[in-house]
């Protein structure tokens, strides 16, 4: 049969071709269409469409899925019609998903909010009784609250919280207001934990910890480890594809059979909550076996940094009785001055050169990385013998029982690591899980002891880099006004803590009004069961939304946000050229873009005249500096005209003597001196501990917990590719094709708990549950299950999956750790 | 005569029933129409349902009838041409059923001009409406014809080549209805070139058995007389058809089964699977009819009655195998068959849809079904009623006159 | 002549279901009709896979709408002419002010799920249609499906699927034209076609 159809193709080739005027009146229009196209790119916000009466816009989506795409919005008599790719030259960049096309849905969707909402007085939270109040009302309502508590409770009694549900600059401007008022920052630290670390020990610069996305197609090799890619780094599906047109290799390990999986040349399942003992496992092997880049270690890493063994800090050349001035911190080549170091600086790093001898690293061509020495009196040992030395612990063997991977697999994996070059690319999974962060820590150490980074092709990608941090140009004193106070910060995780103890390391801390912008928490983070108990005694929360989200159904007051095609903004984050979004139509309903409400709060605060300004005229402010100016030819005139402008250039290998790491050290910083925790400074860490890589137990998801008897199924979720977060969950289009939770589960499991496929199961534990529809699915590894990350509370027949996770994290870098779960799950009988 | 007039009403009292049934039809179908299709089972995946089984049942019964009535006039054999009006508006009464059926079942039943203006020669469906409607005027000529030949209006031969027409006609009639489905290579239950001959064989059973019934019926309501020996031959005959179904059933499974490859499916469907039910029903029903009538003992009337039913109802159990069969084996059972208009039982996965029968009638389905049977029982009553149906005493002595020449003229 | 062809790329396809929105939205189509549908060859519900964890583990997705086909059984059985192959493209296009909607073309059509029939009043999300201006009108009680966006092509643009693609794994043009991208894929690559013993001859190729 394809022998028979491939003739067919080669016979019609041979009778010739002879374009008709089908042919013709299509060559003509393309020519039309193509500078219509050109017209658009330089020219004003309403081009001609194909109709007179199209106008075309240049949206953005930014729900922070890691696209940030760029969307071409169509606008027929005042109303969006369409949204979808705005078409480039360069297919590769033409990254929009499904969700893409469903703006229109969005923007005119029921569930929007349409005017600022009060709950009824007396009827109670997440009652769904609101009352219709003026914008007048709606802020002296909440400035009047604000300084009432502000007089009695202190500044911290004002608290704001956000996600990451409109990434573009107007999101930043809320921290004029709340750093004005000095109130207290709760963070959402979702999937933090590795993003800190990797720039703990990496530095973040202009592609975060990598090199730009674009570089995916140099790899020869990819890792793709704790990451679902199709979905959690879907923009760089393309690019992975193009390595492997050019002849690269995917490798995927993950507990789950994903669809990067299905698509791998290697799948390695490994059981949940292993990945630091397999990285551990290669960097022992690679040492065992001389394998280790011991150069690159030397020269770009602090694996040659002395380590004092009685304070675990870096040896110094005033410990070493060496003569030098201080120094300030390198400055790295980031570009966007992170990671210098500022005040008296400190004295230079020791090292052992090669003839034994203790001396200034900056001074020794080739510095002992490895060895235990004594100097000054001080027993040392350098910085990459400590590594090894925890990785000890791991061998083949060690790592192929804890981590379920046969021997053979894990010493192939090490071996294909080599054969650069290779990317990292990971993602999430590692650290949704509560040890998560002696993993990220392991996973970040192999691209370095390795030597695979700092080249094309090399490095790591997927999640943690690829996406640019930000604009240089960017004005951040626009944050910033004569009023500043300084206010604490905290994580949700701390909430009930904070709520019970009423006081946050040791300042008092009396929480009586929450401000909530760009996220649903109460939908998207975890441990909602607690959360909400802890707002009981939160006197006043608010939340600024474009739709009634689950945080906004559970607040007091609602104040409503246009969708994001609704105003003008920008954003720098997270593509390589800054970007506009027209505002395609105006405001829908009585909705005010985020710089309004914050003007008009500023105002209702009395926080003077730094409140008075546009939507514009902010936005202006934080692209007025020289160096936008000079630099790079932006300011909001000129981005407003052009839209699309090339910021960061695709070219950039980070992590080598040119590019050098945007750390105090310019290196590597896979020990770590000082750890302390990123939010809760009155905890004690164990420092020896968090100094370097380490296998611990999950937090709740381990072998020997005994709550394992009454829980014993490990519920994770996965990245849904119809939503972002809980945004689009209720696109009518999405769920003709997903319409309701479900969960997918390993039919070994489904028959050991009596359940069928199309079954309404209940997952339940101590803190809730939650009802979801079973398809059995052998991808599952048996003892885990998954379902969407996340559905809205009224999607669910029952429950709510983040009701069922907890708010359990480590300390010292926080993620919520939502994979971290047990449960049990059994039919559920009630009527659905 | 007042035995006549009596009989008259009670006919046209039961005509008028059935016309109220089909009012109600209509009704329905308005409701179908303006409401959407959405309220029948059929969906995407299974786009045809109970309309257009019953149009291939109708059709078989139309063509079985006329075949069985026409044969002793075409080849002059002495036979049972006492009841061949009332078989040719039996047979004219199903067709309007079966082109009944066809109507409710179209989306857009005011296009129906544009079958004779657009008409696609190359389509099946267009060869059946040509020939349906051939058929249609051609029976009405053969009725008009035999009338007219009984007044003595016309001659015997004419009577002899317009039966031979309608034979041809009503032949083809059922094959092209068969080539409709035969014709599809998408349908593995479907394509099989025994297709049309077997439409013919079944035809045969359901006209032969509903010739029978009804000749018993009106012989008992005094509305023709009829010698048993006839009766006797009509049952013999069935069971002959009936045999020949069921062996060209056999051929099929038989062709079916033996690669083993996906005709195995069809098998295993129709053996064990969801369609077991009409099968078995078809198959130990036929059967048990052929026995009824192979066996003198028991070809009694009442029993004859019986059988013809069973054998009519065991052809409508093919009719549904051959439908929902044609549906129940997916080309493509890939998941994400999802949605309310996919398929008459989805949203649960592909294979829970398949799992039982894939379409089902709703309520509507049946009752507009249930009208445009009212709609061919009100045109029976009527006719029987109205229209000079009966066999006058001159056309016994006709039809006796005929006979003895019969064998010379075939 | 012009045999506009699509070649889909199997290893690249990662169900992102793009081309399906793409399709409803430049479309306008109505609620719960798609003509274009990423179908998982695995287990019983999309995404699953079928096999035993974690050594015999199957999962793959086809994209799949009409294959117009060289010899579309469709088109044949048409009483009325309405489905019909467009002569100078070799695009099978249906006319839903022609269609009779006795879904002869559905129940002929091997490629079961690809064509829509309207079994009632289309219903749309938003009051307002959306899509192209010219999008087609969807016409209650009549059969619809892909036809390679023949309005786009007029213009000069490509199939709306084609334009969203987030895996690259969509080629479209002509296979007539020996020349052209999708002709060279299909020469050079491994393919399959969708029930080639129907002798439909598909011209949707699936790259393997």
């Amino acid at each position: 049969m394809k022998e028979e159809t491939r003739a067919t193709v080669q016979e019609g080739a041979k009778r010739g071709l002879t374009r008709r005027s089908f042919l013709k009146a299509t060559a003509a229009t393309a020519g039309a269409a193509a500078i219509a196209g050109v017209a658009l790119e330089a020219a004003p916000a309403i081009a001609e469409g194909e109709s007179a009466k199209e106008e075309i816009y240049q949206g953005l989506c930014r729900g922070n899925c890691g696209g940030g795409c760029r969307i071409k919005v169509t606008v027929r008599e005042g109303k969006v019609v369409k949204t979808g790719p705005t078409v480039d030259e360069d297919p590769m960049e033409n990254l929009i998903c499904a969700r893409g096309y469903t703006h229109t849905q969005r923007i005119y969707a029921p569930e929007r909010i349409q005017f600022p909402m009060r709950r009824v007085e007396g009827t109670p939270r997440g009652g769904g009784e609101f009352e219709r109040i003026s914008w007048d009302e709606a802020i002296s309502y909440i400035c009047d609250h604000w300084k009432q508590y502000q007089k009695e409770f202190g500044d911290s009694s004002i608290a704001y919280s956000y996600g990451a549900g409109t990434y573009a600059q107007n999101y930043y401007v809320y921290m004029r207001l709340f750093n004005s008022l000095g109130a207290t920052k709760i963070a959402q630290e979702n999937d933090m934990t590795m993003l800190n670390y990797s720039w703990k020990m990496l530095g973040m610069s202009l592609y975060m910890v990598g090199n730009s996305r674009k570089d995916q197609v140099n790899a020869h090799t990819t890792f793709i480890w704790g990451c679902n890619a199709s979905i959690g780094t879907f923009n760089r599906w393309k690019y992975l594809m193009a390595s492997r047109d050019r002849g690269g290799r995917l490798i995927v390990i993950d507990p789950t059979f994903t669809v990067a999986a299905q698509k791998a040349d290697l799948w390695v399942p490994i059981k949940p909550g292993t990945d630091a003992a397999l990285a551990m496992a290669m960097v022992r092997y690679w040492h065992e076996n001389g394998k280790d880049d011991q150069a690159y270690l030397a020269s770009m890493t602090v694996a040659p940094f002395l380590v004092r063994q009685d304070t675990l800090t870096f040896l110094r050349s005033d410990e070493a009785g060496i003569e030098a001035e201080r120094e300030a911190g390198a400055v790295t080549g980031g570009g966007f001055g992170l990671g210098t170091s500022e005040g008296e600086g400190s004295y230079p790093i020791v090292a052992i050169g090669p003839d034994g001898q203790p001396g200034l690293l900056r001074d020794i061509a080739a510095p002992a990385v490895e060895g235990t020495f004594e100097v000054n009196g001080i027993p040392c040992k350098t910085a990459y013998t400590m590594l090894l030395e925890r990785c000890d612990e791991w061998d083949i063997s060690a790592a192929s029982a804890k981590t379920e991977i046969p021997e053979d697999t894990i010493v192939q994996l090490a071996e294909l690591y080599l054969e650069g070059p290779t990317m990292l690319h990971t993602g999430f999974g590692i650290d949704h899980r509560g040890n998560g962060d002696g993993a990220s820590h392991a996973l970040c150490v192999l691209p370095l002891v390795s030597g695979q980074i700092g080249q094309p092709g090399m490095g790591i990608t997927g999640n943690l880099a690829g996406a640019t941090t930000g604009f240089a140009g960017d004005n951040w004193m626009t944050v910033v006004t004569s009023k500043m106070k300084p206010g604490a910060t905290t994580n949700m995780s701390y909430i009930p803590q904070i709520m019970e103890e009423q006081q946050w390391c040791g300042q008092p801390m009396h929480l009586k009004s929450i401000f909530f912008y760009a996220g649903n928490p109460l939908g998207s983070y975890s441990g909602t069961t607690a959360l909400r108990e802890a707002f009981e005694e939160v006197e006043l929360l608010i939340t600024a939304d474009t739709v009634w989200s689950d945080t906004a159904k559970y607040s007091d007051v609602v104040l409503p946000v246009p969708h994001w095609f609704e105003y003008e903004t920008y954003r720098t984050c997270p593509n390589d050229y800054l970007d506009f979004n027209d505002e395609c139509i105006p405001p829908q309903f009585e909705s005010k873009p985020d710089t309004e409400i914050i003007s008009l709060l500023g105002l209702g605060m009395d926080l003077g005249p730094e409140f008075e300004f546009t939507n514009a005229e902010i936005h202006a402010m934080f692209l007025d500096t020289d160096v936008a100016r000079d630099q790079y030819g932006v300011t909001w005139e000129t981005l407003k005209q052009q839209k699309h402008m090339k910021m960061a250039p695709d070219e950039f290998y980070y992590g080598n003597q040119f590019i050098p790491f945007a750390t105090e050290t310019g290196r590597a910083e896979f020990f770590f001196e000082n750890p302390v925790p990123e939010f809760d400074k009155s905890r004690e860490l164990d420092r020896e501990l968090y100094a370097l890589p380490f296998q611990s137990d999950q937090l709740e998801d381990y072998d020997t917990n005994p709550l394992r008897e009454k829980y014993p199924l490990n519920l994770m979720t996965h990245r849904d590719k119809f939503k972002v977060h809980t945004a689009f969950a209720k696109c009518p289009w999405l769920l003709e094709i997903q319409p309701e939770p479900t969960i997918e589960m390993n039919p070994i499991d489904a028959e050991k708990y009596g359940l069928a496929e199309n079954d309404y199961v209940k997952c339940y534990n101590d803190r809730g549950f939650v009802v979801l529809k079973l398809h059995l699915d052998p991808s599952m590894r048996p003892g885990t299950a998954w379902t969407e990350h996340t559905w809205l509370d009224d999607q669910y027949k029952a429950g709510h999956y983040a009701d069922v996770t907890s708010l359990a994290c480590t300390h010292f870098f926080p993620t919520n750790t939502p994979f971290d779960t047990l449960v049990a799950v059994e039919k559920y009988e009630e009527e659905v | 005569m007042v035995e006549k007039a009596k009989q008259s009403r009670g006919l046209v009292v039961a005509g008028a029933i059935g016309a109220a049934v089909a009012l109600v039809g209509i009704v329905f179908w308005f409701i179908q129409l303006s409401g959407g299709m959405v309220q029948t089972g059929m969906r995407n995946l299974d786009s045809w349902g109970l309309y257009i089984t019953m149009f291939m049942f109708f059709v078989g019964l139309s063509a079985g009838g006329l075949i069985i009535s026409s044969i002793p006039n075409a080849f002059g054999m002495k036979g049972f041409g006492g009841i061949s009006k009332v078989a040719i508006w039996t047979s004219i009464c199903c067709t309007v059923a079966a082109i009944g059926f066809v109507v409710v079942d179209m989306g857009q039943p005011l296009r129906v001009w544009e079958l004779f203006v657009y008409s696609n020669m190359g389509s099946p469906l267009m060869w059946d409406i040509i020939v349906l409607m051939v058929y249609l005027i051609l029976s009405v000529v053969y009725l008009v014809f035999y009338m007219r030949y009984e007044a003595g209006k016309t001659s015997h031969v004419a009577i002899r080549v317009i039966s031979v027409v309608a034979l041809v006609c009503a032949v083809l009639v059922h094959s092209v209805t068969a080539w409709i489905f035969g014709l599809q290579q998408g349908h593995e239950f479907w394509y099989t070139a025994l297709l049309g001959p077997w439409f013919v064989s079944s035809a045969l059973v359901c006209g032969t058995a509903l010739v029978m019934v009804v000749c018993i019926a009106l012989r008992k309501m005094g509305y023709l007389a009829l010698d048993q020996a006839y009766i006797v031959k009509m049952a013999k005959m069935l069971a002959a058809f009936i045999a020949v179904d069921l062996y060209f059933f056999g051929c099929d499974l038989l062709t079916s089964a033996f690669p083993g490859g996906s005709g195995a499916e069809v098998v295993d469907m129709l053996v064990s699977g969801p369609l077991a039910p009409f099968f078995w029903f078809e198959v130990i029903g036929c059967a048990a009819a052929m026995v009824v009538c192979l066996v003198p003992a028991l070809r009694r009337n009442g029993w004859l009655v019986a059988a013809s039913v069973v054998a009519i109802l065991g052809i409508l159990c093919k009719r549904v195998q051959l439908l929902v069969g044609g549906f129940q084996l997916p080309n493509i059972p890939f998941a994400n068959v999802e949605g309310p208009y996919a398929i008459t039982f989805g949203g649960n996965g592909v294979d829970v849809a398949y799992s039982s029968l894939v379409y089902w009638p709703t309520g509507i389905e049946w009752i507009v079904t249930l009208g445009i049977l009212g709609l061919a029982f009100a045109l029976l009553c009527f006719g029987l009623a109205w229209l000079n149906l009966k066999p006058v005493a001159k056309e016994a002595s006709v039809a006796a006159k005929a006979a003895p020449e019969a064998p010379a003229a075939a | 002549m012009t045999h506009y062809g699509m070649a889909i790329d199997l290893k690249r396809c990662i169900a992102c279901h793009g081309c399906t929105l793409a399709c409803k939205s430049v479309n306008n189509l109505p609620n719960d009709v798609r003509y274009n549908n990423v179908l998982t060859d695995g287990g019983q519900y999309m995404d699953t896979a079928r096999g035993t964890y974690p050594d015999n583990l199957y999962r793959k997705y086809y994209p799949m709408s009409c294959q117009h086909c060289e010899n579309p059984a469709c088109v044949k059985v048409c009483p009325v002419g309405a489905t019909y192959k467009d002569p100078e493209t070799g695009v099978v296009r249906q006319d839903s002010d022609k269609c009779i909607g006795c879904r002869m073309c559905m129940s002929a059509c091997p490629y079961t799920g690809v064509r829509s029939f309207l079994w009632e009043e289309p219903k749309y999300a938003l009051d307002f249609p959306v899509g192209d201006a010219d999008a087609p009108e969807h016409v209650k009680h009549t059969v619809e499906k892909c036809v390679f966006c023949y309005g786009r092509l007029a213009k000069g643009e490509t199939p709306a699927c084609m334009e969203v693609c987030g895996a690259l794994a969509r080629h479209w043009g002509d296979l007539d034209d020996p020349d052209s991208e999708i002709s060279r894929l299909v020469a050079t690559r491994e393919y399959e076609q969708l029930l080639p013993e129907m002798g439909t001859k598909p011209s949707v190729y699936y790259l393997i």
